[in-house]
């Protein structure tokens, strides 16, 4: 089922003389259990086209629709509810709360929405990830792949429509990179995970499922 | 180096802020400082000014008697400014004296410079004496005169002498066998049946004005019997009597010649050296003028008469000394120098403490910049020197700033002592004066504070390695601690969310964060309960011992009969008392005394209360039959009687013979410092007593004891027969009308009455009084204590002290605030990833705000559980120094209540304040720029 639908999305920067269209009327479809990947090289546009898909960002004009709910009509309120029940975001660096440990980092979006943590989902995803042994250990402890795995961890807790990950690899080295897509594929395949991924670097882009290349604002092509 | 700086300043203006709130307590910590030197510089020299004003403007006074070529040594002096002098011209009748026990006129002349410099000297009228033939009449003269006297009046004075009698009566009267020719010295009081007045020359003066002044030290302070006036005289001009060749009577000297030595101002502190050089004298003979051997004090005045001095009588005018700074031997003074140096050494400490604090704020915000500058090639010098630029920059527009203020503030300061206290002063002004070396010491005090502040920042900055740039991980440090599995209090997750849990595991782990805010909070909340509780103690003991008392005034006089010189008769004596108790502006009044007697009671009418205390009692003894205790008779006024006639439902005629009782003894266990009032007898009515006292028996020439049996007609409550309470509730006291203490005790040689007056225009009262005293010569009065005139001192004396001590609190927490400004503030803006990141998981608003408000609610109550105990355990503190210093009656510990709600309610609305400020502007945020922008 499409579990992602975009129509006509528009993001526009600056006023007047010096408006610019960062996103310029973009139309995808994404189906439950796809690994997307969005390519387009620095400025053109996929960070910005991800964080309206994530409603951490709104779009001048368009519609975005995940699991058949438009996501621009909600207020902030609303939209902060439904980014802890739908959507879970990884980014590049800094995704974990300093003073809280892995654990409690991960548990973190159920805690928001009240609801009592899954042990054995939890202890699932710590164990499917490689993270058990430091469950307790706070940020400053985990070397950055495994700060990643936490945060891959917590995006998908609450079992989201869509993970999305903004350039996740780029802050670990070769082998961490591996590990990491690696995992975000396993994730894929046993949770049925819908993944949109946005790189830069087109060889991660080729283990995605699809890849679509952004380019001024424009989808470009799609593979 | 200059783009270095350049950073500096962008981001102090970028936050402005937090520039605006370090700069202001930069601000307020100069100010206090200046405030301080300020103060100190304006008492000294008020104080400076009142000593003048009180004595005079000299040194040295010096008496006896000074030949031409010393006193033209004196002048010629160098070191010498001025030189001020004094001669005894002689002794008049005061013919037109109001009272006869104030019989003669003193001329003294003084020299033209005591007119012109030395002398707080203002006229009424007139002008000064221009020669030795004008007289400047005192303000004494003109109060005792009974005949009015103008300038350009003329009066002539009759010069005399006075002598002993010389018949045997008056020599028995004093005691001598052989009156001598010599005449009476001028500083032995009047006494007019054993002395005459033997005229020996009259002088007619043109008056040429009046003073309206004390005059200071040129007044003679023994002149008993006399008023002084003064004309223009060099020393060693003519008397105007003769005075006996040596001018010495019985050995001692007439104080005729005293001089006055005012030496230049940078020669003042060496004054002991300088006089002695001018005596031709050794400088230790000056030092310790008492304590000379015999041997000694032969070779001193040998010295002084080689130079022209004899029978010489010095001292130096230490009040002024002192407040300039020399001789500064007395202990009060070096406790209080002890005390300013400790006030400034907290608001150095405070001060260091917020302005590094502030400082390390900047640094944390700024590690990426120290890193990257590291990075790109700066020297740990240079990073250094950066953070000195800050401290330099701040400074120089917070020190400026901060001095004004102090300035402004300390004029402010003695302006509301001046008008609160214009009546303790009676007339002295503070006068305000900021001295350069106080402000000198401001500067370099606060620069010091400053540079101090920032040294060890600068040290830290500059060892900042450029990997903590990009990382940024510095913050959170290991430690055992936080590897503990913490777990969140139910109740905290329930009633505020995942927020909560954030918050309290916030507040668990960050602790370094918060540290300089707690301490603050604590200090100045525990500070303030300390001083409140010392103020409240202050106004309980001034209200117990002044407010509820029924009676302001207290009269203390004596009384003599005008004709026999004896003390006066009984009834004679109540008629006294009721002639001042009939005066105007009276409203009600009591007089009474007492008699200490041993009374006995029978054991069975005694309480069981009474009877098993705990408490000690050394007045009591019991046994089975009798209890014996020493007690007070006491008679009070015929009016007072009657009340307590009337309380037992008779008349005064029924219970002129009758006795009451106060019923109730107080015990006081001085070990426990506590007291218990217990009920004395079972009934008052018809009980039986034997009293036992001793009388004097003029026949006999002995102490009889005297035994007598009475009856208690009754109780009454406590008469209270002072203005101030006497707390002399600790033995049974037994009240009965004059009338019958005279006949029990009527044989007693001397009766001493107490009286106390409530009058509601106390100072006219007075005024009242001293008409009667002057009319009626059998009233003489000792003393008038006007405590409605000490409380509004007293009051006007605490309003000035809350004003200083709660003025120098809120200030040092103002410092404080801007702290926990700074603080807060900053931990918000260092947290903005945090935020972000946890409203892209999907924090909606009010999760934030319940979030960010439970912290601070927890780090507040932090606060507040140290410092309100803290604060408790000091009022404790405070209140056991004041028992254990007060011996009249004892104080209830006082709980500080309100203190304790005040300060949790304003720190409470302080950080909710601040929390919120900080909060919009987190909340402004976009979430993607400050979660990918690393340069923020």
């Amino acid at each position: 089922m499409e579990i992602l639908r975009t129509e006509n999305l528009v993001k526009t920067y600056g006023t007047g003389e010096n408006a610019f269209n960062a996103v310029d009327d973009i139309s995808i479809s994404i189906q439950e259990g796809e690994f997307v990947a969005i390519v387009g090289s620095s400025g053109s546009g996929k960070s910005t086209l991800m964080h309206m898909i994530g409603g951490v960002d709104r779009p001048t004009s368009g519609k975005i629709i995940i699991n058949d709910q438009d996501i621009t009509q909600l207020n902030n309120d609303k939209l902060a509810v439904f980014r802890r029940k739908n959507i879970g975001i990884v980014y590049q660096f800094y995704n974990l709360i300093p003073i809280l440990t892995a654990e409690e980092n991960i548990t973190l979006p159920t805690q928001l929405d009240g609801q009592k943590t899954n042990k054995e989902r939890l202890d699932d995803i710590l164990e499917k990830l490689g993270i058990s042994n430091k469950r307790n250990n706070l940020p400053n402890e985990l070397s950055g792949g495994q700060q990643q795995r936490v945060s891959i961890a917590r995006a998908i807790i609450n079992n989201p429509a869509i993970l999305l990950a903004d350039e996740p690899t780029g802050n670990l080295d070769s082998k961490a990179t591996d590990d990491i897509i690696n995992l975000l594929k396993m994730t894929n395949k046993t949770y049925n995970q819908t993944i949109v991924m946005i790189t830069h670097n087109p060889q991660i882009a080729k283990e995605a499922d699809r890849v679509i290349t952004i380019r001024d604002g424009k989808v470009s092509e799609e593979v | 180096m200059k783009i270095m700086n350049k950073l500096t300043l962008k981001n102090l203006r970028m936050n402005k802020a937090r520039t605006v709130v370090t700069i202001i307590g930069i601000m307020l910590s100069v100010a206090l400082i200046t405030v301080v030197t300020g103060m100190v510089s304006s008492v000294l020299e008020t104080m400076i000014v009142t000593n003048i004003k009180n004595t005079g403007d000299y040194d040295i006074s010096a008496s006896g008697k000074f030949e031409e070529r010393f006193i033209e040594k004196v002048k010629n002096n160098s070191d010498v400014r001025d030189l001020y002098t004094r001669q005894y011209m002689g002794l008049a009748e005061f013919s037109d004296s109001k009272a006869s026990y104030v019989p003669f006129i003193k001329v003294f002349g003084l020299n033209k410079n005591c007119f012109e410099s030395g002398f707080d000297l203002s006229l009424s009228e007139g002008k000064f004496p221009e020669n030795s033939g004008e007289l400047l009449l005192s303000q004494d003269f003109v109060k005792q005169s009974g005949k009015k006297y103008h300038a350009g009046d003329k009066i002539t004075l009759s010069y005399g002498q006075r002598y002993y009698k010389t018949d045997k009566e008056t020599a028995k009267k004093i005691g001598i066998e052989n009156i001598t020719s010599e005449p009476i010295r001028s500083s032995l009081p009047y006494s007019e049946d054993v002395e005459e007045f033997k005229k020996q020359n009259e002088k007619t003066y043109t008056i040429a004005g009046i003073l309206n002044s004390s005059g200071g030290s040129i007044n003679d302070m023994y002149a008993f019997s006399c008023v002084c006036v003064y004309t223009l005289a060099d020393i060693n001009s003519p008397a105007e009597t003769n005075i006996t060749s040596d001018d010495l009577i019985n050995g001692y000297a007439e104080t005729n010649q005293t001089i006055f030595i005012r030496f230049n101002d940078g020669a003042e502190n060496r004054y002991k050296e300088i006089f002695a050089d001018l005596l031709g004298t050794n400088v230790d003979y000056i030092n310790d003028q008492y304590n000379l051997s015999e041997k000694e004090y032969e070779q001193f005045n040998s010295d002084c008469e080689k130079s022209g001095v004899r029978a010489l009588y010095f001292s130096a005018n230490s009040s002024l000394l002192m407040s300039k700074g020399i001789d500064i031997n007395d202990k009060n003074l070096s406790i209080l120098i002890a005390l300013i140096g400790f006030v400034l050494f907290i608001i150095v400490i405070a001060s260091v403490f917020i302005i590094r604090n502030s400082f390390d704020i900047s640094i944390t915000e700024k590690t990426k910049l120290y890193g990257m500058l590291s990075a790109t090639g700066a020297t740990p010098r240079q990073i250094k020197h950066n953070v000195y630029f800050e401290g330099i920059f701040l400074g120089m527009i917070g020190i400026p700033l901060g001095i004004f203020l102090g300035i402004g503030t300390t004029a402010v300061l003695i302006w509301i002592c001046n008008t609160v206290l214009t009546d303790v002063l009676e007339g002295t002004n503070f006068i305000f004066k900021i001295s350069f070396i106080g402000l000198l010491a401001s500067l370099v005090l606060s620069a010091v504070t400053i540079f101090f502040s920032s040294m060890n920042t600068a040290k830290r900055a500059s060892k900042i390695p450029p990997i903590e740039a990009i990382r940024s991980n510095a913050d959170i440090k290991i430690s055992a601690k936080n590897k503990k599995k913490l777990k969140t209090p139910g109740f905290i997750t329930k009633l505020f969310g995942a927020g909560g849990n954030i918050a309290w595991k916030n507040m668990k782990r960050n602790r370094k964060k918060y540290r300089a805010t707690v301490i603050s909070i604590v200090l100045s909340v525990a500070v303030y309960i300390s001083i409140y509780s010392f103020m409240d103690y202050n106004l309980v003991y001034i209200n117990e011992k002044f407010i509820n008392s029924p009676y302001n005034v207290e009269v203390s006089i004596n009384t003599v009969d005008t004709e026999t010189g004896e003390p006066l008769s009984p009834d004679k004596l109540i008629e006294k008392y009721n002639s001042i108790a009939s005066l105007e502006n009276v409203d009600n009044y009591i007089y009474s005394t007492y008699m200490s007697v041993e009374m006995s009671f029978a054991s069975n009418n005694l309480t069981d209360e009474f009877k098993n205390t705990s408490y000690s009692n050394g007045n009591v003894i019991i046994d089975d039959e009798k209890c014996i205790v020493w007690g007070n008779i006491k008679a009070v006024d015929d009016n007072n009687f009657k009340k307590i006639a009337e309380s037992n439902g008779m008349t005064f005629e029924d219970c002129k013979d009758k006795f009451f009782i106060y019923n109730t003894v107080k015990i006081t266990d001085s070990n426990k410092k506590k007291s218990e009032y217990l009920k004395f007898l079972k009934t008052a009515e018809n009980t039986p007593l034997t009293l036992k006292f001793e009388l004097y028996d003029k026949n006999k020439e002995e102490y009889i004891t005297t035994e007598k049996n009475v009856t208690l007609a009754g109780s009454t409550k406590y008469i209270q027969t002072q203005p101030v309470t006497t707390y002399d509730d600790n033995i049974p006291i037994i009240y009965i009308s004059m009338e019958n203490y005279l006949k029990i005790f009527g044989n007693n040689e001397y009766l001493f009455f107490n009286m106390s007056v409530n009058s509601s225009d106390a100072d006219k009262f007075e005024e009242n009084l001293n008409e009667l005293s002057n009319t009626d010569k059998s009233i003489k009065i000792d003393n008038i204590f006007n405590y409605s005139k000490i409380l509004h001192q007293l009051n006007a004396i605490t309003l000035i002290l809350q004003i200083f001590v709660y003025g120098f609190i809120i200030v040092i927490s103002l410092i404080g605030l801007t702290n926990v400004f700074n603080t807060i503030t900053a931990n918000m803006r260092l947290r903005r990833k945090e935020f972000a990141v946890l409203q892209s998981i999907g924090m909606t608003k009010r999760e934030f705000n319940r979030m960010i408000s439970l912290e601070s609610l927890l780090y507040t109550l932090k606060s507040l559980l140290i410092g309100i105990p803290l604060g408790i355990i000091s009022s404790i503190l405070i209140y056991n120094i004041y028992a254990s210093n007060l011996d009249d009656g004892l104080m209830p510990y006082i709980f500080p209540g309100l203190a304790v709600l005040i300060s949790t309610v304003v720190v409470l609305i302080i950080v909710w304040f601040i929390m919120r400020f900080s909060i919009r502007k987190v909340r402004k945020q976009n979430i993607i720029e400050t979660i990918r922008n690393d340069n923020i």
